[in-house]
This record gives C-alpha cells, structure tokens and sequence, in this order.
C-alpha cells in the first residue's frame, strides 16, 4: 500500500513538474541561442587567430599529457640495476668450465702456473646501489635534575 | 456554461453516473500518461547529465587537476558550454538549410509572402484537423441528455508534389528544432549535474567511517 501511495505522489510530482520544465526549456533554448552563437564567433576569431579549434580546455590537455606520460612509464620499465646486483650476490653463478670457450678451459688447466693468476680478478663488484643510511640509534636522554627526588619504597 | 448546469439538472442519474465514470477515466489515463512523460524527461534529463562526467572525468578523477570548487565550476561550465556548441551545431545547421532553401525559393519565384506551414499550399497541407467545436451535443429534453461524439474531419491530408519547398521547409525545421531541444535539455541536465557535483566531489564527510572499526595501526603513514 505504500509503495502504490509513492508511486502515486511519484506520478503528481511528475504531473506538476512539466510546465516547470517547458518553462526552463524555453529560456534554455533562448540562453542556447546566445551561448551558441558566442563560441561561434569565439571559434571564427580563434580559426582566423591561427588557432587551433578543438574543443580540449587547457586542464584536458594537461591530463592527457600526463596520461600519456603514465602510459609510456608502464610501457618501457626502466630497468633495475639494484635488485639484479642483489640477486647475483645471494646466488654465485655455479661455473661449469667445461661450456666455456676452449682458450679459457685451457687456461684453467693450466692454472697452477702463476703467470695466468692474474686472470683471476679478485677485485670486490663496485654496486651502484643506493647507501643506506645507518641511523643509529639514540639513548634516551636522562633528563638531569638537580634535586634527587626517592621514589616511594627507595631510601 | 449555464446550458450545462441545465442538462445536468435535467438528465437522468444513469446519464449522469455514466458521464462521471467516463471523464474520470478519461482523467486518469490523461494523469497516467503526463505522469509517464515526465518520468521519461526526468531519466532523459539524468542520463544526458551523467554525460558530463565522461568528459570531466580526467582531469577531475584521474590526474587531480582540479583542485578546488571554484577551479572546478569554472571548468565545468566551460566543458558544458562547449559540448552544447558541439551537440548543437548539426541542428542549427539542418534549421539554417532549411532558412535558405526557403529565401531562395521566395527569391527565385518572388514569393516573399509564402507560408511554409500554410495548410493550402505548405507543410500544413500532410496534416489531419480535426473539428472539436461539435463534439459534445446537449439535449435537455432527450433522454439520452449529452452526447459525446468524434470530432469531425475538417482537413483531410494530402500530398502535393508543387508544394516541396514547405515539405522540405517544414521537415528540416522539425527536425532541427527537436534536436535543438534534445541538446538543450542536455544542457539544463549538466548543469543541473555541476550543481550536484559541485557540493559532493570536494565533501569532507564522515558518513559511514566508525573510528572503532579502524584502529590506528592500520591507518595509512
């Protein structure tokens, strides 16, 4: 029952608000003529200006812009140097001399002679990884008073 | 309106019952469907409101360009503004067609008085009239007291192929002018729509947040 007195007061409001509307719709319709024919003659002045004519604002070009940017971020990654210098130093690459070039498995037997030791870089990798920082950690500040207050119990 | 009173007085309670059951039915089927037609404005009004939304919605949602209500309104009323130009430049276009259309044909047969809705010669000429001055009949005296009858025909359409200027004249305006309204009432829908957007997308509202559902170490740093 009260959804059928909704839809009956639903369907007045409908009633009454159509002379509201065509009333509106008229001064829109004259309102339209007057904001048509300004962004006409604005659009003549900006063809003539050399101007183009699209209808994008300057915050549409803007978010286009920056669209365009986002997409083009997702499109070519830049590649990590961090997490792969990582990577090697948590796994060593486990050499297996015998898919090697034959000039360095030839070499490698070869290696008890000392004058192929120096083929052997024992140099640290230099990592292009960002330092962090190493915050120490601060002592809470005693705070000194000049006068020793004993605590209850404390002599 | 006396005549009526009259009649009322004079018929029957069957008559009279009768003619109350008819103009009430009469009456609700006229409110059922003004009450359909404004609830189609209403929707037709919403939807071509929420088309706004598509257009503003990058700058807005997507990159935060917008700031503030004032940049917003400003911005909103522009982007309206111009999808009206956009929408109605076709309409204006067919209703400017047919204006010149109808100046070269005055200029050309110099007929600077021809009508193109006139119902001789015009558009008016496909178009029923009906004669609605003979469709009630009181008779006091009879027992039958009011009829009710169907309105006479007073013009029967006809198509006449010397007439295609109002034809043409006449479709061209129609159609124009309805698109026009269409792209009008957009407009009256986004505005409308700017208004509600306007207080909504820069609200601050706590509605729905409970502060005992969300304890501290789960809020974002």
């Amino acid at each position: 029952m009260g959804n059928f007195f909704k839809s009956i007061g639903k369907g007045i409001f409908n009633i009454l608000i159509i002379p509201v509307f065509i009333v509106g719709l008229a001064i829109s319709a004259v309102i339209g003529i007057f904001v048509f024919l300004f962004e006409l003659i604005k659009k003549i002045g900006m063809f003539f200006a050399g101007k183009t004519l699209s209808s994008d604002l300057p915050e549409d070009i803007e978010a286009k812009r920056m669209i365009e940017e986002a997409k083009t971020k997702v499109e070519d990654p830049i590649p990590q140097p961090v997490e792969v210098v990582q990577a090697e130093l948590a796994t060593p690459p486990s050499v297996d001399y015998n898919e090697l070039p034959p000039s360095y498995s030839e070499m490698k037997s070869i290696s008890s002679n000392e004058d192929v030791d120096f083929l052997i870089d024992d140099t640290p990798l230099e990592i292009d990884a960002p330092v962090i920082p190493q915050v120490e950690e601060k002592e809470p500040e005693i705070e000194e008073t000049d006068t020793y207050e004993p605590r209850k119990g404390e002599f | 309106m006396t005549n009526l009173l009259f009649a009322f007085a004079q018929i029957n309670a069957e008559n009279t019952k009768r003619i109350f059951y008819i103009i009430f039915l009469i009456l609700i089927i006229a409110l059922v469907v003004l009450s359909v037609i404004g609830y189609g404005i209403i929707r037709l009004t919403n939807h071509q409101g929420k088309m706004l939304d598509r257009a503003i919605h990058d700058p807005i949602k997507k990159c935060r360009i917008i700031k503030d209500q004032k940049h917003f309104m400003r911005y909103a009323i522009k982007k309206n503004k111009l999808l009206f130009f956009h929408q109605a430049m076709i309409p204006v276009l067919i209703m400017l067609g047919g204006t010149v259309i109808l100046l070269l044909y005055c200029a050309i047969g110099d007929k600077w008085g021809y009508n193109p809705w006139s119902m001789n010669n015009g558009f008016g000429s496909l178009l029923i009239t009906w004669d609605f001055s003979t469709i009630i009949t009181i008779n006091p005296g009879d027992a039958k007291g009011i009829l009710i009858n169907w309105p006479k025909i007073s013009h029967v359409p006809h198509f006449d192929i010397h007439n295609w200027c109002g034809y043409i004249v006449g479709i061209c305006y129609l159609v124009g002018g309805l698109w026009y309204l269409y792209t009008v009432n957009g407009l009256i829908g986004r505005t409308l729509r700017i208004l509600h957007l306007r207080k909504t997308i820069f609200e601050k509202s706590l509605e729905g947040f409970n502060l005992e559902d969300e304890p501290l170490d789960s809020q974002p740093k």
